[in-house]
């Protein structure tokens, strides 16, 4: 109930700020209305010339001297001085003039001021408050039903779907993937097109005829996010992976197979070179710079270093893990002190030396 | 004939025997189910029939087929086309909340029950109205919108409004359509097709069956689950399980419903092979009714026609149009693999390049950017008899089939195929599962989009004499034994004249004999009874 109540009085006290604007209170009306009075009189007086000019200017100058201590006064107990102020400088800069306008002020600020009718419902909308018309209702439930649904469960990993999940559900898994095509899909599309269930492996088919076409013309956007030397080894890897899948679908045309085993191979090579540099580096005690963790990186990289017969730096690899300390990478040792020493000193070289 | 594509009867008096009830293809599309429809009607020449042709508007395209003899009526159905030039203003008839909840029953779920309720509500409401005027009228306006506020109030109106409007068209036109007598209803496919084949069932009384080719239902599903033009009103994000309704649902329920409405109705339900039994027994259709007639071809046009010698040049062959769903790609990336192993294969691709030209031409140039000119041969259309003593394997890259008869042709002629597992292909060439004695394989099934595995396949073949003729003789053994067109001719002939002797059944009272295009009919009916 907090909540409601505390818009409440939100809209009550815009209400009352609506009837008397910058502390337009009942005192200070009364207060510009008496120098309204006296600059009537002094106005009065110096046209008939019952008052000399001197005396004019003095009466003058101690009505706003009383309105400035007024003023001063409801400053000093907290009260908003911001009529009041006007009114000093308007009647001191025109006599009563200044104050006539000051004190008509209210009313035209009234004028603008929202009713108290209209912020009700608008209140009662926002607070859900009261019955909304149909009209409020029908958009309400149109926006809602847009909005994603924040209490539908997370989505299944497609993998698993394929596997053993619901014939529907695989369908509609393939209707979503022919429509928001991306290559990261194409190790599901493989498993559709192998599926037991015929319903599905005919849908696969359809939806393979159809990705063909946007998986060729992405081989050369991939190709420049392959080209980018700012990339960080974790995105570059994404982009191998993307290149890889698409070589495996058996959906690329001859010349987008070529471009891509290129463009693949080369990349391959680059992140490894690079991995190399910073396994050295690492090795040898050095701080790197941050960059994301990927596993699927650490995966081929191992398997890159197994493959080419290089023993040492894969078990040097294996028996180091990446520690962000302040913002940059160190590998540390994964073993017990007296044996990390030892092998440490094994390794070290072995790393080093390249 | 182009004043075919008009409604025309031959005789007026005695109703046909069987009314074949097809959607989308005959007589206007060449080909496929087309073709299969032209042969049943010819193989029956003692059986009278009328054709009912459903189409979204009249055709633009001249009949591809020359009417049977034996075709005796011929009636025009266009779904999109339903209903009388717009009111300006209309009093509410009643029973309309009556209509609406009986369209969202039909429309969710679909059933005989659902259909006869349904009719009923239109009968109730048609004593103010016709449903043609209702359509383009105020009153569709209200009825648009109780229903959008009961299904997906939550989604966009706009779209729901166009969704509903094409797929009421089509009901509402399928329901008000004046069906000819017959003595048996026979769809070639569910949906609107099965759905007056449904309707003719429950108002006659007489039998009505469907023999379905692919599963229209699926091939709806993946349609529209793919489709563009279907907007997404609901944010689902990655959620596959979300159970607000939105347009694709929508649409896939609709056909759904009409599937399980056509199949509770029809006596029999005929596949040409085992495995499409099983979607339908999914979508609710009873196994009793299930049975399988497969098709069948000529074996005696390829049984003289002598193997290729094991001298000859190694030679492969696609028989098939040459379109994207035949994936023609993958055959020619095929022979591209066994080029490099076998480099004086041939290829021949032998069948129609013009329905596709754009891909026909993609497929050339694939041929010559894969340096493959002097092993691929696109010959067009030919007689495959004058070609088949040439080949020694036959091979199937399609992504999708039902039962393809060049299988059965390749098998006639005792030539073995290595297919993709699609369709029937691996039924005829491996065999049923009730076959007895057991046969054994024809050939090789390969998964689809897998030009390596076609290759090596076909290698396998090509390589060994002996097991290339031993597939080959299994592959005949098997046509021979299940795939003749005299089996299937006779399995339809036994089929309808049972059928045609069958008392009809007793139908339920429908004040819609009263009233409307179903009533007049029902009408006729009777009195032609």
């Amino acid at each position: 109930m907090s909540e409601p109540m505390g818009a409440v009085s939100d809209v009550e006290s815009t209400s009352e700020k609506a009837t008397s604007p910058g502390g337009a209170t009942i005192g200070a009306v009364v207060v510009i209305g008496a120098a309204l009075a006296a600059e009537v009189g002094l106005l009065i007086a110096a046209l008939r010339h019952t008052a000399s000019t001197q005396q004019v200017f003095a009466t003058h100058l101690a009505v706003v001297a009383v309105m400035i201590v007024l003023l001063y006064r409801r400053l000093w107990n907290g009260g908003d001085g911001g009529f009041s102020l006007l009114a000093v400088v308007g009647t001191f800069a025109t006599g009563p003039f200044g104050a006539a306008g000051v004190l008509l002020m209210p009313w035209l600020t009234r004028q603008n001021a929202t009713s108290d009718a209209l912020l009700t419902a608008w209140y009662d909308r926002i607070a859900l408050s009261a019955e909304q018309d149909s009209f409020t209702k029908l958009s309400d439930r149109v926006a809602i039903g847009r909005a994603a649904n924040l209490a539908a469960p997370l989505p299944i990993p497609l993998v698993e779907l394929f596997k053993s999940g619901p014939l529907a559900d695989q369908q509609s898994a393939l209707g979503m993937i022919a429509r928001e095509f991306h290559p990261g899909y194409l190790r599901v599309l493989k498993m559709a097109l192998e599926s037991v269930e015929p319903v599905i492996r005919v849908q696969a088919a359809a939806v393979a005829a159809r990705v063909r076409g946007p998986l060729n013309a992405q081989i050369p956007h991939l190709a420049s996010r392959a080209a980018d030397p700012t990339a960080s080894s974790a995105l570059a890897m994404e982009t191998a992976a993307d290149l890889r899948s698409a070589i495996d679908s058996g959906l690329l045309e001859a010349a987008e197979l070529a471009t891509a085993t290129g463009v693949h191979s080369g990349l391959l090579g680059r992140i490894f070179a690079r991995e190399d540099m910073r396994h050295r580096k690492a090795a040898a005690g050095e701080r790197l710079s941050h960059e994301p963790a990927s596993d699927d990186l650490d995966e081929a990289y191992a398997a890159r270093l197994l493959r080419d017969g290089r023993f040492d730096d894969f078990r040097a690899m294996r028996l180091t893990e990446r520690r962000p300390v302040r913002g940059r990478y160190r590998h540390r040792l994964l073993m017990t002190r007296p044996l990390g020493a030892a092998l440490k000193r094994q390794l070290l070289p072995v790393t080093v030396r390249r | 004939m182009n004043d075919r594509a008009h409604s025309w009867t031959r005789t007026e008096a005695r109703p046909a025997d069987v009314c074949i009830i097809v959607e989308g293809c005959y007589p206007f599309v060449p080909g496929g189910v087309s073709g299969w429809i032209d042969w049943l009607i010819r193989s029956q020449p003692a059986t009278s029939f009328s054709i009912v042709s459903l189409w979204p508007a009249p055709s633009e395209h001249p009949p591809r087929y020359a009417m049977p003899a034996n075709a005796v009526a011929f009636h025009p159905l266009y779904l999109q086309t339903f209903g009388d030039p717009p009111l300006q203003s209309a009093r509410l008839p009643r029973g309309l909340s009556a209509l609406s909840n009986a369209l969202q029953a039909f429309m969710t779920q679909g059933g005989s029950e659902a259909l006869h309720a349904l009719t009923l509500a239109i009968a109730e409401t048609e004593r103010d109205m016709p449903l043609a005027r209702i359509f383009n009228s105020p009153v569709a306006w209200e009825l648009v919108q109780g229903m959008y506020r009961g299904r997906m109030p939550y989604g966009s109106f706009l779209h729901y409004f166009w969704a509903w409007r094409a797929l009421l068209g089509g009901l509402f036109a399928t329901l008000e359509f004046p069906l000819p007598e017959a003595r048996v209803y026979h769809t070639i496919s569910t949906g609107y097709a099965g759905l007056l084949a449904a309707r003719a069932a429950e108002n006659s009384g007489r039998p009505s069956i469907l023999t379905e080719h692919g599963i229209y239902t699926n091939e709806r599903r993946i349609e529209l689950l793919m489709a563009d033009w279907v907007a997404d009103t609901i944010d689902k994000g990655h959620t596959l399980d979300d159970p607000r309704l939105d347009l694709r649902d929508m649409w896939i329920q609709a056909f759904e419903a009409y599937a399980r409405t056509c199949y509770q109705a029809c006596d029999q339900i005929i596949t040409l092979y085992e495995d499409n039994q099983k979607v339908q027994r999914l979508l609710g259709a009873d196994p009793a009714k299930c049975r399988v007639i497969a098709n069948g071809i000529d074996v005696e046009r390829f049984a003289h026609l002598s193997a290729a010698l094991p001298t000859e040049r190694p030679t492969m062959a696609l028989i098939g149009r040459v379109v994207p769903i035949k994936d023609v790609k993958a055959y020619i990336t095929a022979a591209r693999i066994l080029v490099e192993r076998m480099p004086d294969l041939r290829a021949f691709i032998l069948g129609p390049l013009d329905e596709d030209p754009s891909y026909t031409a993609e497929c050339r140039q694939l041929v010559a950017d894969l340096g493959l000119v002097g092993c691929v041969e696109f010959t067009g259309s030919v007689n495959i008899v004058d070609y088949l003593s040439r080949v020694h394997v036959v091979v199937l890259t399609s992504l999708s089939e039902s039962q393809p008869l060049t299988i059965l042709e390749a098998g006639a002629a005792g030539i073995p195929f290595v297919a993709t597992n699609v369709g029937s292909c691996r039924e005829i060439i491996e065999g049923r599962s009730d076959e007895q004695p057991p046969l054994g394989p024809g050939g090789f099934i390969t998964p689809v989009v897998a030009p390596g595995a076609t290759a090596d396949a076909v290698e396998r073949l090509l390589r060994d004499h002996e097991l290339r003729r031993s597939f080959g003789e299994t592959l005949r053994q098997r046509v021979r034994a299940t795939y003749t067109s005299e089996r299937a001719c006779k399995a339809y002939t036994d089929l309808y004249r049972d059928l045609r002797n069958q008392p009809s059944r007793s139908v339920r009272k429908s004040p819609t004999q009263d009233v409307g295009g179903a009533s007049m009919w029902a009408r006729a009916w009777r009195q032609g009874a």
